[in-house]
């Protein structure tokens, strides 16, 4: 499946089932997982893992008819405990969803330098720059290197 | 096809191919190595990109089975608590390794005269020094000398590696308690080293390392081992060993790149597939001298399979600790466990080595798992805390030898050259189980003196099946065991195996510089007796 699969109207309401998992958090300048992305991750990654578009359609397919019922298909129209209401329906219908979702969307929220950067850490891969440490102090040693031998001769 | 014969053919460029080709080649001999994997170049690691966590779900996974790339061939382990990890291209498994680097202990050889268990080893721990030396000196270990847990031993070649601030507060544990630690031995280059450059804290190095500063050893042998002469081929993975009427090997099948099988005539077979993959082959190379595998008339080939069995604790701390700096499995390791005694409800013992914190995204993952971190609205509290704040260890328990616990051919799971694929039978044992517990309930014990407010665990450690030990055990006598003390299996006279397979007993440490060491005590005795290698 290509990056297109899912319409506007889909990745919309994807976007928003996503920040019910990891919602925005302004005091940490952290996005929800729908604002930051991750949808599009998950909808590329249907291509490589054809296991993850089979939990996923069916799910967001439920979504969408839970949707139409509750407020005709318009995800803006609900109240944020509608939402919520919504969301612990789907768990119910679609037990897969939920879990795996939360898998990929931890995965590809917190790879973002800009989650990184909120979280207070380089927002770059490890390499190549790594990172500054102190050599080793051996004065924390003081105390074992006083003590006996331990190993058994044999 | 048949290509032209060379003296010696080795099977497997991993950690003990690669130490085995690097010291025969001084003999000008004609060797060549058939590697099912590839090289590994330094783009191809995850550790530059921003899904360097992620890959670790993939194609850089611990499992054969998970990456299930074309070089790896799939292990039933479903009848396992431990489930294999392994990696298969030149560097072998040391691809992935954390890089520790212990020696065993002089009791580890002597486990049946010392406790009534296990058996003891036909070779010490002073006839393996000088192998440990070398073995240190060419792998570029970083250490400390003076550890009270060894007799006195020729200082590594590189100062230790930082502890950082996590390494300084679990280092704390212990001093409060008065319990034993020291820096690790590590095969990572803490400063440039012989062509390598030093360790830059990048902490990626189970997924590789880009860097060079790994000792993985298709960047320590394996250049050197080329340089002189011997010959690398690699995507050949070799379906079995044909023997002539004598009994003696005469040449290796294999598939070539292409799928082709060919034949590899030599004078020499050397088996370096590591604990599970040397007992498959040899399982798979069936004649009519030897009806029930090569070199298998003891019937121990596949037989004892020992890994060691890892319990995790990890702590939950209120300061950040900056556990993301630094070599993931590189800092501290402690012995107060480590030597017998009964008081304790079991025999022999275990070590710990600590680890460094988790990365952003195995620290959300850690979370899903024990349940730290929800999904909505209290996520992020969950998140904040955790992240950074978690300092850990691992127990390494000592695994008895036991002969129900066991490499098997799967009857219906094959490769994708439709080689039969081995099946892991094992069950933990008693004295495994008591030993995990107790090690669980101490390493608690540290965190807490370190200040942890909160401890997690897991133990067994599902996905530890490294150590991969035991399967065609050396030993004086040819019922007993598969291979002699200088690593020729009894049954066939040049016919030698020098992976993790040929171990005795597991000890309670990292095994590699142990398989390295005894790689390069099998290769000399093979030097010094050249002119008389086959005779009784
Ligand atoms: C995640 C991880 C972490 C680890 N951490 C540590 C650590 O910190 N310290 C430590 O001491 N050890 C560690 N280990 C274990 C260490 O990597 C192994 O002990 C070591 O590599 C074993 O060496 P070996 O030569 O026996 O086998 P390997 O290094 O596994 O090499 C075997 C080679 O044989 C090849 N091969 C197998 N079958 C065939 C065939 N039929 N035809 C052709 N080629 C074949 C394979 O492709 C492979 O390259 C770790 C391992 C893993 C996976
Ligand atoms: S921490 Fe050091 S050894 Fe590990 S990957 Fe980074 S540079 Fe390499």
């Amino acid at each position: 499946m290509t990056k297109d699969v899912l319409t506007d109207e889909q990745r919309r309401n994807f976007a928003a089932l996503l920040n019910q998992i990891i919602p925005s958090c302004p005091e940490r300048s952290l996005p929800g997982a729908g604002e930051a992305g991750v949808g599009a991750d998950i909808e590329t990654s249907f291509a490589t893992s054809p296991e993850l578009r089979l939990v996923v359609e069916p799910g967001l397919a439920a979504f969408q008819s839970l949707l139409t019922s509750a407020s005709a298909g318009r995800i803006d129209d609900l109240a944020p405990e509608q939402l919520a209401t919504l969301v612990a329906e789907l768990q119910s219908q679609q037990p897969a969803l939920l879990p795996t979702l939360t898998f990929h969307a931890y995965i590809s929220y917190y790879q973002k330098p800009e989650v990184q950067e909120a979280l207070g850490i380089p927002p770059r891969p490890p390499h190549p720059e790594g990172y500054e440490m102190e050599p080793f102090d051996d004065a924390l040693l003081e105390t074992v290197q006083k003590r006996p031998k331990l190993y058994r001769p044999a | 096809m048949s290509e032209a014969p060379v003296d010696v053919v080795i099977i497997g460029a991993g950690a003990s191919g690669a130490a085995l080709a690097w010291s025969l080649a001084d003999t000008k001999m004609n060797i060549l190595c058939l590697e099912q994997g590839d090289w590994v170049k330094a783009e191809d690691y995850p550790g530059s990109g921003d899904d360097w966590e992620a890959r670790q779900f993939t194609d850089f996974g611990f499992s054969p089975n998970q990456r299930g790339r074309d070089e790896d061939y799939p292990v039933n382990d479903s009848e396992s608590p431990i489930h294999t990890s392994m990696f298969n291209a030149v560097g072998g498994s040391t691809i992935l390794y954390a890089a520790h680097f212990p020696r065993l202990h002089p009791s580890d050889f002597r486990t049946k005269t010392l406790d009534g268990v296990g058996e003891d080893w036909p070779i010490d721990y002073q006839q393996l020094a000088p192998y440990y030396d070398t073995n240190e000196r060419m792998m570029g270990v970083s250490g400390l000398a003076g550890d009270p847990a060894y007799p006195a031993k020729t200082p590594p070649p590189l100062p230790p590696l930082p502890l950082g601030k996590l390494g300084e507060t679990l280092a704390g544990g212990f001093n409060k308690l008065g319990w034993h630690w020291w820096p690790s031995d590590s095969a990572i280059a803490s400063q440039d080293y012989e062509g390598r450059a030093g360790c830059i804290n990048a902490g990626t190095c189970l997924v590789g390392c880009p860097h060079g500063a790994k000792g993985s050893s298709d960047v320590t042998y394996w250049p050197d081992a080329i340089r002189q002469g011997v010959r690398i081929k690699t995507h050949c993975r070799v379906r079995e060993i044909t023997v002539d009427e004598n009994g003696m090997a005469d040449s290796v099948i294999y598939y070539d790149a292409d799928g082709n099988e060919q034949r590899q005539r030599a004078e020499i077979v050397v088996m370096a597939c590591n604990g599970i993959g040397t007992p498959r082959l040899l399982l798979n190379s069936v004649s009519k001298q030897f009806p029930n595998g090569l070199a298998n008339r003891s019937g121990l080939v596949g037989k004892n399979l020992m890994f060691h069995p890892y319990g995790l604790v990890r702590g939950i701390f209120e300061e950040p600790l900056e556990g993301y700096k630094g070599a993931t499995g590189c800092c501290i390791i402690s012995k107060e466990f480590y030597e017998t005694d009964t008081a304790r409800g079991f025999k022999r013992g275990y070590s710990f080595e600590m680890l460094r914190g988790m990365g952003p995204v195995f620290t959300a993952l850690s979370g899903m798992g024990s349940g730290h971190i929800p999904i909505g609205a209290q996520h992020h509290d969950g998140y904040a805390q955790l992240f950074d704040r978690t300092a850990g260890m691992v127990v390494i328990c000592e695994d008895l030898p036991e002969e129900s616990n066991s490499i098997t051919l799967d009857p219906d799971l094959k490769d994708s050259n439709g080689i039969p694929a081995p099946k892991v039978n094992y069950r933990l044992s008693e004295n495994s189980r008591a030993m995990l517990d107790h090690g669980v309930a101490r390493g608690r014990e540290v965190l807490e003196a370190a200040g942890a407010i909160d401890c997690m665990t897991e133990a067994p450690l599902q996905p530890a099946g490294w150590h991969l030990m035991g399967t065609a055990r050396m030993g004086d006598d040819p019922e007993r065991s598969v291979v002699n003390s200088w690593g020729r299996s009894h049954d066939v006279r040049n016919l030698f195996i020098i992976d993790g397979s040929i171990f005795v007993t597991a000890g309670g440490v990292n095994p590699t510089n142990t398989i390295q060491a005894l790689t390069l005590h099998i290769a000399d005795t093979i030097k010094e007796r050249l002119a008389t290698l086959f005779d009784d």
